[in-house]
């Protein structure tokens, strides 16, 4: 694995369940980790105790002025968010150039290609594959950030794959999102935003205005559904349920995110983009006049 | 021909009054309809024996629904039935749905269009995978090609939009009524000079900007406002193509990847 890539997992309050480094080693992942959490765990010593030097902290309270949380609340800082944007200073910290930060629970990465596996009378057919060479996987997407304007790539979620306006996954893609597994740049720096969704804030506030953050469909992560793994996120969303966290995003941007309801006999608000609304169209240069 | 035992009522039931038929041998899927609870609701009742409580319909639908908590259910309420009708219904329900014939290419067409929407497959059952199952086999040239040797491959779909007709209206380009909304209640209330401007330009986060439309336009523009088009990031270039050829690069490695791993596939 290249020297100037490091794979950043964010974790809290779950030092024996830190899933996704298990998951890197396994699908061939030789680079560095390291396991980033927050100065205000109770966990640390057991994360210390078990990650050692792979372990770095980072102040809560100061990275939190650093970005709108998009609220006023005081009562916690228990999202994903200040972990997010305290890795651009640990990955300079530690020296690296590229960087994927990960949640800290996904149990597979995979390809979604066409081929014959189970069943030869069937000969042609997809499904997901499981990533054996990650380390050349997260390479080629390092290029794709060297090669293009690119402010983070991402690999497609598996749930994320099913549904979702234009989402048919029958095809090679790059939808104009980002979500989870996020490859960045820290020349290219980016603030996440939101104490909440801060995912979805990030990529339709900042796409509106011209930063391209993308999701490739030809490869996938696999995650363990967020209310079942306990510690993390679990609380805020069990706390707010999807009714707060999907207003964040129509605050960001308002124009294009709008909430609906989904369900009837337990009906619940999501958010939705509208993408031909979000995200300026990518245009080639042939059609650019000169005077 | 009357039915044999007529419905007695229909009804919300509390969870806590009824529960599966302890003889039940179906096994059911209490995720995938919780997933379709989540999207649809109950939209058909579960069957119950009045006497008994037990549900010769809907088993898996009152787990689901019991794991997300809800109290209530609406049932089909059967009057006076003996342990043998109690299994023979069940028994019925659960035949008479396996002897359906399903229409594949109908189907599919129902599931390419929930595919393309915002809620998508959630919910009915059906997810990418099986769904993708069924288009490859129904119609393999619509999601896959073939390549120079015959074999298929996934179709591509560029990143780059292609502008498209002629130069469109200028007032197409946005949807400006939510702001105009929002500005005319700015307008009519008494407010400062600066309180009105300052909302008037939040009220202008609400207008919807049609990307789409915008590059149509673009492609037509002449040069100095194609520059201001540029500078606000109303479209965005790919210069040199490089986006285009980042995503072509990426495809050929990961197929080659892929092609490494798993050499027979």
């Amino acid at each position: 694995m290249r020297k100037d890539f490091a794979a950043f997992i964010l974790t809290h309050g779950r030092p024996d369940n830190v899933i996704t480094y298990k998951t890197l080693r396994r699908d061939g992942y030789t680079g560095d980790i390291f396991i980033v959490i927050d100065d205000e765990d109770d966990t640390a010593d057991a994360y210390h105790k078990r990650y050692g030097d792979e372990v770095l902290t980072f102040n809560k309270a100061e990275i939190a002025t650093t970005f709108d949380t998009g609220d006023l609340s005081t009562r916690d800082r228990l999202s994903i968010v200040y972990a997010r944007n305290a890795v651009w200073k640990l990955a300079e910290q530690v020296g690296v150039r590229y960087f994927i930060q990960l949640d800290d629970d996904y149990t597979a990465f995979s390809y979604k290609m066409v081929g014959v596996k189970h069943d030869a009378a069937r000969p042609d057919y997809w499904h997901g594959w499981k990533l054996k060479r990650l380390d050349a996987v997260f390479e080629m997407m390092v290029v794709f950030l060297e090669q293009t304007p690119t402010k983070s790539i991402a690999l497609v979620q598996g749930g994320e794959q099913i549904g979702g306006a234009s989402s048919h996954m029958g095809l090679w893609k790059l939808k104009r999102k980002a979500m989870n597994s996020f490859i960045c740049d820290v020349e290219r720096p980016f603030t996440f935003v939101g104490r909440i969704n801060d995912d979805v804030n990030t990529y339709v506030q900042q796409g509106a205005t011209g930063s391209l953050f993308f999701t490739y469909s030809a490869l996938r992560l696999d995650q363990i559904a967020t209310q079942d793994n306990p510690g993390g996120m679990s609380s805020t969303y069990r706390d707010t349920g999807t009714y707060i966290k999907s207003f964040y995003s129509v605050m960001y941007a308002p124009s294009s995110v709008t909430i609906r309801t989904i369900g009837f006999v337990s009906p619940r608000l999501h958010h939705r983009v509208h993408w031909n609304h979000a995200v300026p169209k990518i245009v080639a240069e042939t059609h650019r006049r000169l005077k | 021909m009357p039915s044999a035992r007529p419905i007695r009522t229909t009804k919300l039931v509390s969870l806590a009054d009824i529960q599966p038929h302890p003889e039940n041998y179906n096994h059911g899927d209490p995720d995938a309809i919780g997933d379709s609870l989540d999207r649809h609701g109950q939209f058909r009742a579960i069957v119950v024996s009045e006497v008994t409580g037990n549900i010769l319909a809907g088993s898996h639908t009152f787990i689901a629904a019991k794991q997300s908590g809800d109290l209530k259910m609406l049932a089909h309420l059967l009057p006076n039935l003996t342990p043998e009708e109690e299994i023979s219904i069940m028994v019925a329900d659960n035949r008479i749905a396996d002897l359906a014939h399903t229409d594949d290419h109908i189907l599919a067409g129902h599931l390419q269009t929930l595919s393309e929407t915002e809620s998508g497959l959630v919910g009915t059952g059906w997810d990418a995978d099986n769904y993708d199952d069924l288009m490859s086999d129904l119609w393999p040239s619509q999601t896959f090609e073939q390549d120079d040797d015959g074999k298929y491959t996934r179709k591509v779909e560029s990143p780059v939009y292609e502008p498209t007709g002629e130069r469109p209206p200028i007032a197409s380009l946005t949807d400006s009524t939510p702001t105009d909304n929002l500005r005319a209640d700015i307008e009519a209330a008494d407010l400062t000079d600066d309180e009105t401007a300052f909302l008037v330009a939040a009220a202008n986060r609400h207008t919807v900007f049609r990307y789409d439309e915008i590059a149509n336009y673009y492609a037509h523009a002449p040069a100095n406002i194609q520059r201001l088009m540029e500078a606000s990031a109303l479209v965005i270039i790919d210069f040199d193509a490089a986006i285009e050829r980042g995503f072509v690069q990426l495809n050929e490695t990961t197929a080659a990847l892929f092609k490494s791993e798993y050499p027979d596939a």
